[in-house]
């Protein structure tokens, strides 16, 4: 299994932790992450509310520079995949595009580049099945909400990421990991996370509804896969709390920091000391697999 | 007309046995038409069947259309085919051959008297499609109460991955079922059909049923040897407390044929007792003191009791098997006596001899092998010394039950070295996890390079394994020998492997290949004719359950090659079908159930103690397990039903046949399917339990539903008091590819409403829509009553999606209101407006007839001719046309009828048979001579009334002649007898005690119309 690895720039800012236990699950999992030479911008939120060829040509950028790799492409950032995916489907439904975009970036492009969120590929490429015999750790029978956000999802007949409203594929490695993941409405609402510096108080809205829906549901920890929805979750719990007077300490942690601890990688090399939340409530529940 | 041309067929076929098709075959039978009215489904009825109310009337639907249905089963000249399908159409209009594929019911139609014993009985309950899944059914049941033909049927599928997985394709879905119905006597013997070692199998089988279980997929496969074990021991706790007794002690019948085994392991058990079953005087030679084989000598006391084996061995010498014990072939006697003693022979020898590693020093003191060792921790009298430090190589079960049993038995320490790493090791993971538990250290990825020691052993050498299997999964281990290092020990035990005594084989002349016997894979004879062989000594080194199989199936070669029969055609193996992908059931839907546990000995119990270490299930725990299995064959094939049936009409292995019909024209008439309201998935049906569709709301509407006319939040059984319909889903949408109109929707939410406003005082009831369509006749009257009753509202609205807010589960709706702003609210129950869409299977037929579609996929028809397909001589009426009402269906219905009409003029009363009745003769003046019939309807009646002590005092009062009571009356065969008794007794007064007259008091009467005119004569 070897992929062209595509960081994204949140990867070297707020979702280091993404990062670092994307790469550390990777490679105890032997897939080969060979990181794109020379990426650029993917171009998301600044570029694709200005400007509708750049946001396409930024992208299809960084995809001819995998496309000479001969390789699928894998992302970590939910913003990113998005952004290829859009891309993708724009030069190929639409000459007019593909020809603006090549003359942006200089040379054609036609949408060809497969694009991959890193949970796509623990699901599909390594499979439950690998995946379980693998693990060393279980999570014990933690309850986890599994939250998706927007970028995965939608729009469905662009980023065809599982199901638009009832995905299930974060739930399924959460269960395969030992622990709960549970029903819960709160799946695929938005985080607010585009209005992030904006309008914090739509974020704090948003995102504390979200995580009010998660408590309700007993759930003892949000698992993502999106670096702008861990941002607004798990940043904005001060805030929440001031609003509304209530205690907000969920842990919000990547689907590859479960993982990675099921996998026995120790909890620093997975970049869990970076969240703002304590994940104490989350190790807790660790245990060696049964 | 030319002189060539063919006469034309006065015959319709009906495809469609809904409104539409019954109301079309009335109107040409009463016409003088032969109707073949074909049904895909068990009954005839079609949707209106599931309705509960009509509009604009709020008329009871199953009052106006059961009367159409007892007309149709009545009526001399409409055949009804149901479970049938139009498969192909030749010919052309006036002169068509139709193929019509029938498939089976399971049920013989002749036979079957709706009397409901089969359904008592049956333990499988399956989702109810007649419900839409909001109830259960049994897996033999009848369609719905009024079903016509007045039948019952069987759902099945094939068959459960877990049977067609157990090596010796044991009936798990069966037996798990009839544990569900506390009948575990029945469950055991369930097994021991396939697998007489149950108690045994329920705690040392490796269950790949397990693997391969449905439920895995969702949660944890069923704990399907838990289970076996648990009635099993239920079993032996009856016998025990003197509740149920053994079987009586058989004797081979006299002048039987003779079979011999050689080995008391399981396959030689299984064939054993299977041959006995099969009237064979079976005799088993075993070289050890008591039979058992490796279940006696190799499985330890800790996993499989001795008591356990004693017990099953002793219930298959019950049989009428006979043991010879301490008798080895070869030396206490020969292979050639036991072939000249037998007619045929079974050799189920297993492997016995301990494989050896072949490494430097291996010959030294202090070193055991697996089996060997054992054997010898089975005897109580001589038990093996263990010491301070054992090592065991070895990384499979007998490996695991080695370090164990050492452990058992004093052993200071012991660790196991295995060349697999952690995950590849063979053996189960649950024993690998209850070895690490009590303290075991396994050393995974290391092989054993050379003994330390001088004379004795002091330790093993042992080098890096990096891999165990070849690149084509062989076993073929590779090393880094720069990587050693070394282990002490002062006892090593080898359990890497068996085979097969080179002894046994040279005395037996059978031919082998590879180190194991060689046989025919498909009756396991060898090469020697009359000689069979099965087990580890022809698999190698393999499983119980893989025994128990060989078993089977070569008993079942057996009794064929004895008397002379091809051992080959139709075996048992045969008869197992697989279950296609698409055929197993959803579990999107299914609520996650954990599964069962069981105790087991604390692990400080555990050193120095053969006490079982691994408890069996609670009867709670085991009741709760059994609720788990899906029923993925839907039938169970458990038989409890063909035992039940007093008229024998049941048939498990009833296949599928096609009958052509000669028909002048054909009605298309097979309406619609609802719109799969999962596709919209922003409204959360299937994932919330409180989101219904339309039909599912009208079952739940009906007093015969499955919620007897409550209506009720399914999540907590609470009534709904705030019900909110969202319109149009699956239809004016083109986002779903539905861009029409379905016609019935707005009249269908607001006769909802109302009836559901009668049902239930202080209802709320909300109607998201669009637009109301209210355009029949008087329509538009029923909805402004429903808009002005105070209670129902319509927002003009566009929902968006329906939230289940956790805690209370109340649905929350978001939608963006005619005022255009968002807005949510909560409700107790939402229900989805579906639409209607042509049904896959409708469009189907209509490629195999050449019939044109529309758009849409519905009938495609032409504007002045709206009921002619693109087929001369076929008709469309109903739904499949387009969506439409039922008033509407019917009138299409009867056009098309006269359409057909009109095509076979010439041909009418050309093939209809009309009932002529003897002519009736007065019998007012005549003395009366009673006869009384007495009814049991099986146990219906009987079991609430005397019948025959009724049947008795009937006799004695005045002019009765004659009074008997039957099994079932309304039967042909006892219809017949009322007709001789008539004669014989010249009755001329008839009481028949029996079930409802609604549906049988015409079949009485015709009996009697039919006899009374040979009376008259006689």
């Amino acid at each position: 299994m070897k992929y062209a690895y595509y960081p994204g720039c949140s990867s070297h800012s707020t979702a280091r932790d993404m990062h670092e236990s994307a790469i550390a699950v990777a490679h105890k999992l032997g897939i080969e992450l060979v990181e794109i030479e020379g990426w650029s911008c993917c171009g998301a939120t600044a570029a694709h509310q200005t400007d509708r060829v750049l946001a396409a040509s930024l992208p299809a950028a960084n995809m001819l520079l995998a496309k000479q790799m001969g390789l699928d492409t894998v992302v970590t950032c939910a913003a990113c995949y998005n952004r290829m995916k859009v891309t993708n489907h724009e030069v190929s439904s639409s000459t007019d595009m593909r020809a603006r975009v090549a003359d942006v970036v200089g040379q054609p492009y036609d949408g060809s580049v497969a694009v991959r969120h890193i949970v796509e590929v623990l699901l599909e490429d390594v499979g439950l099945e690998k995946l379980r015999k693998s693990l060393t750790h279980s999570l014990g029978g933690l309850k986890v909400a599994a939250y998706y956000g927007c970028l995965l999802v939608r729009p469905h007949d662009v980023t065809h990421f599982d199901d638009a409203e009832n995905p299930t594929i974060l739930d399924r490695l959460v269960d395969a990991m030992g622990g709960q993941s549970i029903d819960w409405p709160g799946k695929v609402d938005c985080c607010g996370g585009g209005l992030n510096l904006t309008r914090t108080d739509m974020v704090v809205k948003l995102s504390g509804s979200i995580i009010d829906m998660a408590v309700e549901s007993g759930a003892g920890c949000i698992t993502v896969a999106c670096p702008m929805c861990q941002a607004s979750l798990d940043l904005r719990q001060k805030d929440m709390q001031k609003q509304t007077g209530r205690r907000y300490e969920m842990p919000i942690v990547y689907i590859t920091q479960l993982l990675g601890l099921c996998l026995g990688i120790p909890p620093r090399e997975l970049g869990l000391n970076r969240l703002m939340v304590s994940p104490a409530g989350v190790l807790q529940y660790l245990g060696s697999k049964a | 007309m030319t002189a060539d041309k063919k006469k034309k067929t006065g015959a319709v076929l009906v495809q469609g046995g809904g409104i539409a098709g019954m109301q079309a075959a009335l109107d040409l039978a009463n016409s003088g038409f032969k109707v073949y009215l074909v049904e895909r489904s068990a009954a005839i009825g079609g949707m209106m069947s599931h309705l509960d109310k009509t509009f604009p009337t709020g008329d009871c639907a199953t009052c106006i259309v059961s009367p159409k249905l007892v007309e149709c089963a009545r009526n001399l000249n409409i055949e009804i085919l149901t479970l049938s399908e139009l498969m192909d159409l030749q010919g052309e209009a006036g002169n068509f051959t139709a193929t019509v594929r029938r498939y089976p019911r399971y049920v013989d139609e002749d036979k079957c008297t709706a009397c409901e014993q089969c359904t008592d009985v049956c333990p499988v309950d399956i989702p109810n499609h007649f419900d839409r899944e909001l109830g259960t059914r049994k897996a033999i049941a009848k369609e719905y109460a009024q079903a016509t033909p007045n039948l019952f049927n069987i759902l099945k599928n094939g068959h459960a991955p877990c049977k067609v997985t157990c090596p010796a394709n044991i009936n798990v879905q069966g037996y798990i079922q009839l544990i569900r119905k506390k009948e575990y006597v029945k469950a055991v013997n369930l097994i021991r059909e396939r697998d007489p070692l149950s108690a045994i199998c329920g705690r040392a089988c490796n269950h790949p049923c397990e693997a391969v279980c449905t439920r895995g997929k969702l949660d944890d496969p069923v704990a399907i040897r838990l289970l076996k074990r648990f009635a099993s021991d239920k079993e032996m706790e009856l016998v025990e407390s003197g509740r149920i007794s053994l079987p009586q002690e058989k004797t081979p019948p006299a002048g039987a044929k003779r079979v011999g085994i050689i080995g008391a392991g399981p396959a030689g058990l299984t064939a054993a007792a299977d041959l006995a079953d099969r009237g064979y005087a079976v005799t088993v030679y075993e070289a050890a003191p008591a039979a058992g084989g490796m279940l006696r000598w190799g499985i330890p006391e800790y996993r499989l009791p001795k008591k356990i084996l004693d017990y099953e061995v002793d219930l298959i010498r019950r049989k009428g098997v006979a043991f010879k014990y301490n008798c080895r072939i070869g030396e206490d006697l020969s292979f050639a006596r036991i072939r000249k003693d037998n007619d045929a022979v079974f050799i189920g020898v297993g492997v016995q001899v301990s494989r050896r590693l072949g490494v430097e020093g291996e010959d030294k003191s202090n070193i055991d092998y697996g089996v060997e060792f054992l054997r010898q921790a089975g005897d109580m009298n001589n038990l093996p010394a263990v010491g301070r430090k054992v090592v065991v190589i070895g990384g499979g079960n007998v490996a695991v039950d080695v370090a164990r049993t050492a452990l058992r038995l004093g052993a200071g320490s012991v660790e196991m070295v295995s060349l697999e790493q952690r995950q590849e090791m063979p053996a189960l993971p649950e024993e690998i996890a209850e070895t690490l538990e009590e303290g075991i250290k396994i050393s995974n990825g290391w092989g054993p390079h050379r003994i330390l020691g001088n004379g004795t052993v002091t330790g093993i050498e042992l080098k890096r394994c990096v891999s165990v299997f070849d690149k084509d999964g062989r076993f073929s281990p590779a090393y880094d020998e720069s990587t050693m290092t070394t282990v002490q020990a002062d006892r090593v035990i080898i359990a890497i492997g068996q085979s097969l005594d080179k002894q046994f084989i040279s005395s037996a002349g059978v031919e082998t290949e590879r180190g194991c016997f060689k046989v025919d894979p498909t009756t396991l004879e060898t090469s020697l004719k009359g000689i069979f062989a099965g087990g580890d000594s022809v698999s190698g080194p393999a499983s119980i359950i893989q025994a128990v199989g060989a078993g089977k199936r070569a008993a079942e070669s057996i009794g064929r090659y004895l008397r002379n029969e091809d051992m080959r055609a139709f075996r048992f193996e045969d008869t197992v079908k697989p279950l296609s992908e698409e055929l197993l059931p959803d579990i999107s839907a299914a609520e996650k159930s954990p599964r069962a546990l069981t105790a087991y000995l604390p692990v400080s119990r555990r050193q120095g103690t053969f006490s079982e270490t691994e408890g069996g299930l609670s009867e709670e725990a085991a009741l709760a397990e059994s609720e788990r299995c899906l029923n993925c064959a839907l039938c169970s094939e458990c038989q409890e039903c063909v035992k039940a049936c007093e008229q024998n009409a049941i048939d498990h292995y009833m296949g599928q046949r096609e009958v052509k019909l000669e028909v002048g024209s054909v009605i298309l008439a097979p309406g619609f399917e609802e719109f799969p309201a999962e596709r919209k998935g922003e409204f959360g049906f299937g994932r919330y339990a409180n989101v219904l569709t339309s039909v599912q709301f009208e079952r739940m509407l009906s007093a015969s539903g499955p919620f007897d006319g409550h209506v009720i939040r399914r999540s907590d059984g609470k009534e709904a008091k705030r019900i909110a319909w969202i319109q149009c889903v699956g239809s004016r949408d083109a986002s779903c590819g539905n861009e029409y109109c379905s016609s019935v929707c707005c009249m269908v939410s607001t006769k909802q409403a109302l009836v559901a406003s009668d049902h239930t005082t202080g209802l709320e009831a909300s109607i998201f829509y669009m637009d109301i369509r209210a355009h029949g006749k008087d329509f538009d009257q029923y909805y402004e009553r429903a808009k002005n009753s105070g209670n129902i509202s319509y927002i003009r609205s566009m929902p968006s999606r329906v939230l289940q807010v956790p805690g209370s589960k109340d649905l929350r709706l978001q939608f963006y209101s005619g005022a255009g702003v968002m807005e949510e609210r909560d409700f107790d129950l939402v229900v989805l407006s579906v639409g209607m869409e042509a049904g896959k299977s409708a469009r189907g037929a209509a490629g195999r007839l050449g019939i044109s579609l529309g758009e849409y996929g519905f009938c495609a028809t032409d504007r002045l001719s709206p009921l002619s397909t693109s087929r001369p001589g076929v008709f469309v009426a109903g739904a499949f046309h387009e969506p439409k009402d039922i008033p509407e269906t019917v009138t299409q219905a009867s056009a098309a009828a006269s359409m057909s009409m009109e095509l076979l003029a010439e041909a009418r009363n050309s093939l209809i048979s009309k009932r002529v009745y003897p002519d009736e003769h007065d019998v007012t003046d005549e003395q009366a001579r009673i006869g009384v019939f007495v009814c049991h309807c099986g146990k219906n009646i009987a079991s609430v009334v005397d019948v025959e002590r009724v049947a008795e005092i009937a006799a004695q009062q005045p002019n009765v002649v004659f009074a008997t009571h039957t099994m079932y009356t309304c039967a042909d065969s006892n219809l017949n007898n009322i007709r001789d008794m008539i004669h014989k007794h010249r009755l001329n007064r008839i009481v028949v005690a029996s079930c409802t007259p609604r549906t049988h008091e015409p079949i009485f009467r015709d009996t009697l119309r039919e006899v009374m005119g040979a009376f008259r004569r006689a």
